[in-house]
């Protein structure tokens, strides 16, 4: 293929969009807002898509489509844009969510305009993250990426929006803070210096990075991107976050900047600090375990919608986190399944939450019932959604909690079955806190006759949903060649690690 | 002698006398923007002259040494000239708003001021120093005053402005007698070759932290800052706006002459002094700055904060650390002064110099809160704005050093100003939610009259391009410096 910088088209198609919207876009302007978003979104899925297409699948190791060029030469930094088997997923992933979360948005009408700017802004940083492969770059999309989120919160949110952005942003910038120092740590202790992902992979095995430096580090930079994946005790920002996001924000807060946090620990913590990992791994994985379990008794406990998803979402990437503190093949294969599995069922979920709450007003369990009798459509999607996070087989969250627990349990160490055996425990109340869900929500006579008057989800709301139900299908049914990528693009991974002494 | 080295402060002064000639011939009372376009069009030409100026090789010397007109001296001067530029175009209209009486004076002083730190940049000597910093520090002491008759506060600020500087001054004055004493010679190269085989007494010592301390007081260090918060709210703005970078900056000029060239071989006994200051100045002035209501003591706590920053690459003492400084010193200069503008006009608009003044901005006038936006960001040192990348490369600096020399204090010193940067996070985004999030009254844009639009303009294209592509501002102080 030609020199066509399509990696870079990806992240600046809705970025630069969201940034000429903001200069040449009319204020009154709202329902051009939202048909420029979709453009804007539709171009970076159709270019993914050629992506899929282009890739070649026998290489998935190796970082492709490389766009490269020195950015700030004099302190390391290049322009450095790849994507290999596990970039190619997550840039998949987003695609999907930011196009339907666009899609979720179509009555945005308070302040359209600022909105899906803000969106394609954050979608945009999101895109570029999981292609670069500097890390500086990699950190300033990354902050890109977070910041929007104050404001899409704080201002389309509900209930204690104002507390919740500023909670968010602050712990989500903390564990940044970690990140920059630990970055720069990386920087000056590889020689020559360098930011290059490669780079300093090399550098680690060529054994630059000694024991006391990468055990010192190691749990800096696990810490720091642990704050977005919602690692126990740094989740706390999430449950009040998304509940309080408005729908397409939850999406793609829950649905791919939570992955962000674990793809950074998977690609820069463990990737860069192997000693490091196998040393914290086990007290890693007892945070993760609080993570699974709590989060799912958490969830048992809510009585808000959101919140119960939000609850779900921390317990489902305690089991991706769990993943990657295995350090073994099959736990990281799991892991980024798992990133993937859950970010279209979250998706799922906070877009059907979203539209419920758009026609009842209120998202208390107890005060809705019977909803499957007035709109059939949003009850099915729900019960699918549903039917993945409590891992069905045949949907495609199954496959990837099935590779981590049988991860975790083929370890060598005692300490990683027991682990594995208690985590699985949490589908018991997952099942619990999605099953009631159901019942309250959607089964039983219809609680207030205000609801019998409510409509099915119109076509627009349509569209998405069946997009993120068939990913979520097509991956449960047929996981081969989703796994066979991922497999091969750990392989570099699981090689750094096992080139050491266990 | 090589005369032509101090073409730009002439230019600056010739431009100060032109000034207050056309101020004499116009009748008093009326606007006088004329004078301020005139000022601001000849300060533009002095920076275009002093960048198509060749780069100095080496350090070449004026007045037997008590001036050096290196790049480092360069660097700065083209920083004071544009912060110089910024604060004539703030001032345009402000005058005119509140009712000025002395808006000729105004532009005068303003001038003077800054030829005056334009000769700090170039002090070769404890006493060119001493002398250009009085002079310095005399014209803001009016400037701060110069809403006397209108406001009350303004006098008082002035006042006080005057009395702690004064002390400062002493401190100096005293601190340069005592390194006279010992070594007898004030120049300063003349100190760096006479430290290398000095005895160090406690007397040494105790000069050196009296003019740090003098120094610190310039570039608002805790305990240091006192005077900062009481003028920045209290003086004219684009006064407050000018001071809180352009003095400032002079301050880091100072002390990278004074203790980084001078004194490098004592870094190892006066940087446990400026880290103490240092930390003093991140905690101290992020935890106050939560607690402000008024607009611009909001901006003087983030401003005494933003000196604790600048300190790193002092601390360091590093080629990296210098450049560091200055990259730093210019992204702040148009960030803070973009700041400093939109607060002007909201509270020309509103009559209101507090925070809430801004509520509903973003509906109201949509390009002044995002200028407002990117301003508090790049403030807060948050991607892809100059002060991010600012910080990041003061952050650079002071880990470099700190593992390549081993000095563990430094390391722990630049990793809590980045826990500290977090705190300061809070307050400037609640600046950002009392204009995007909060509603205020009506949907009235906020008149932006053409000085100001064109003074946002330059600084906003400043802060995004040194955030997003800083490599060409680098190459350019890289090669400035030897």
């Amino acid at each position: 293929m030609g020199a066509f910088p399509i990696l870079s088209a990806i992240w600046l198609a809705p970025f630069l969009t969201g940034i000429a919207m903001m200069l040449f876009l009319p204020g009154k302007a709202v329902g051009v807002a939202k048909w420029v978003a979709l453009v804007a979104a539709s171009a970076s899925l159709g270019l993914v898509a050629w992506l899929c297409f282009n890739f070649d699948y026998a290489q998935a190791g190796q970082c492709q489509f490389v766009e490269k060029f020195p950015l700030i030469p004099e302190l390391g930094v290049d322009y450095h844009l790849g994507a290999d088997g596990i970039s190619l997923l997550m840039l998949v992933l987003n695609a999907v969510i930011l196009f339907t979360g666009v899609l979720a948005s179509w009555g945005q009408e308070k302040r359209a305009k600022e909105f899906f700017i803000l969106l394609l802004l954050l979608g945009g940083g999101v895109f570029g993250v999981f292609s670069s492969f500097n890390l500086y770059v990699f950190f300033v999309l990354y902050e890109v990426a977070v910041l929007p989120m104050y404001l899409l919160i704080g201002i389309w949110g509900t209930g204690p929006k104002e507390y919740s952005a500023m909670k968010l942003t602050l712990m989500l910038m903390g564990g940044s803070a970690f990140l920059l120092i630990g970055l720069l740590a990386l920087y000056y202790g590889s020689t020559p210096h360098t930011l290059d992902l490669f780079a300093l992979n090399a550098a680690a095995r060529a054994g630059q990075f000694s024991d006391a430096f990468q055990i010192l580090w190691f749990p800096v930079l696990f810490l720091g991107f642990g704050v977005l994946a919602a690692l126990w005790p740094f989740h706390t920002w999430s449950p009040d976050g998304h509940a309080s996001a408005p729908t397409a924000v939850s999406m793609l807060h829950a649905g791919v900047l939570m992955k962000l946090g674990a793809y950074g620990c998977l690609r820069v913590a463990i990737f860069l600090l192997p000693v490091g990992a196998h040393t914290w791994a086990p007290s890693l994985a007892v945070l993760c375990l609080v993570n699974v379990v709590y989060g799912s008794i958490g969830a048992a406990k809510q009585t808000d919608l959101k919140y119960v998803t939000a609850y779900s979402s921390v317990s489902h990437m305690g089991i991706v986190l769990l993943g990657l503190s295995t350090l073994d093949t099959l736990g990281l294969n799991g892991a980024v399944l798992q990133m993937f599995a859950h970010g279209i069922m979250t998706g799922t979920f906070f877009a059907l939450i979203g539209m419920t709450y758009g026609r009842t007003h209120t998202r208390i369990m107890s005060q809705l019932g019977g909803l499957a009798k007035v709109m059939p459509f949003l009850a099915a999607a729900y019960v699918v959604a549903g039917m993945a996070g409590l891992g069905l087989p045949g949907l495609a969250s199954f496959p990837a909690e099935l590779l981590v627990f049988l991860g975790a349990y083929f370890t060598q160490s005692l300490f990683f079955k027991g682990v594995a055996l208690v985590a699985a425990t949490s589908i018991v109340f997952t099942s619990l806190y999605v099953l009631r869900v159901l019942q309250k929500t959607f089964y039983g006579p219809i609680t207030d006759p205000h609801f019998s008057g409510l409509k099915d989800a119109s076509l627009v709301e349509r569209v998405p949903i069946i997009i993120l139900v068939l990913v979520m299908l097509a991956v449960g049914i047929y996981p081969y060649p989703v796994i066979h990528l991922i497999d091969a693009s750990v392989a570099p991974i699981a090689q750094t690690l096992g080139a050491l002494p266990k | 002698m090589n005369l032509s080295l101090l073409a730009p402060e002439f230019s600056v002064l010739g431009l100060a006398l032109l000034v207050f000639l056309l101020d004499l011939f116009t009748k008093d009372g009326g606007s006088k923007a004329f004078i301020g376009w005139t000022a601001a069009a000849g300060l533009a030409g002095v920076l275009a002259l002093l960048l198509s100026l060749p780069l100095p090789a080496g350090a070449p010397l004026a007045f037997n040494g008590l001036y050096i007109g290196d790049g480092l001296a360069l660097v700065f001067k083209a920083l004071f000239l544009a912060a110089a530029l910024l604060a004539v175009l703030g001032s345009i209209d402000y005058l005119d708003v509140k009712g000025v009486r002395w808006q000729g004076e105004h532009y005068l002083l303003l001038l003077i001021v800054t030829a005056a730190m334009m000769a700090l940049a170039s002090a070769g000597d404890l006493l060119s120093l001493y002398v250009a910093l009085e002079l310095n520090a005399i014209g803001f002491y009016a400037l701060t005053s110069l809403l006397k008759g209108r406001s009350l506060v303004s006098s008082e600020a002035g006042l006080k402005y005057l009395i702690l500087g004064a002390v400062a001054s002493a401190f100096l004055l005293y601190g340069i007698s005592i390194l006279y004493g010992l070594s007898g010679t004030l120049s300063l190269p003349g100190l760096a070759a006479w430290v290398r085989t000095a005895e160090h007494g406690p007397a040494l010592f105790l000069a050196l932290a009296l003019v740090t301390a003098a120094l610190a007081f310039k570039v608002s260090l805790v305990p240091f800052h006192m005077w900062a918060p009481d003028v920045y709210q209290a003086a004219p703005t684009p006064v407050a706006a000018y001071l809180s970078v352009g003095s400032k900056a002079a301050g880091v000029a100072l002390l990278l002459r004074v203790l980084d060239a001078a004194f490098g071989d004592l870094i190892g006994v006066w940087d446990k002094l400026l880290m103490l200051l240092m930390a003093f100045t991140f905690v101290w002035a992020n935890v106050v700055a939560l607690k402000q209501k008024d607009l611009k003591r909001l901006l003087a706590y983030s401003s005494v904060a933003q000196a604790g920053y600048l300190m790193i690459g002092v601390v360091a003492g590093t080629g990296l650390g210098l450049q560091a400084v200055l990259f730093y010193a210019l992204v702040y200069l148009f960030t803070n002064m973009a700041a400093f503008q939109v607060a002007q006009l909201v509270a020309a608009d509103t009559g209101r110099e507090d925070i809430d003044a801004l509520k509903g901005l973003a509906v109201r006038s949509p390009g002044l809160a995002l200028v407002m936006l990117m301003a508090m960001l790049s403030l807060a040192g948050i991607p892809p704005f100059g002060g991010f990348f600012g910080k990041y490369f003061l952050f650079a600096s002071g880990v470099q050093e700190a593992l390549d020399a081993g000095r563990p204090w430094l390391l722990a010193l630049v990793g809590f100003a980045v826990v500290m940067s977090i705190v300061s996070l809070f307050y400037y985004l609640v600046v950002v939610k009392r204009m995007y999030i909060e509603d205020g009254a009506g949907d009235r844009p906020v008149p932006v009259p053409p000085a100001a639009r064109l003074s946002l303009a330059l600084c906003s294209l400043a802060i995004l391009f040194s955030g997003v592509y800083p490599s060409p501002i680098l190459a350019w102080i890289r090669r400035a410096l030897p």
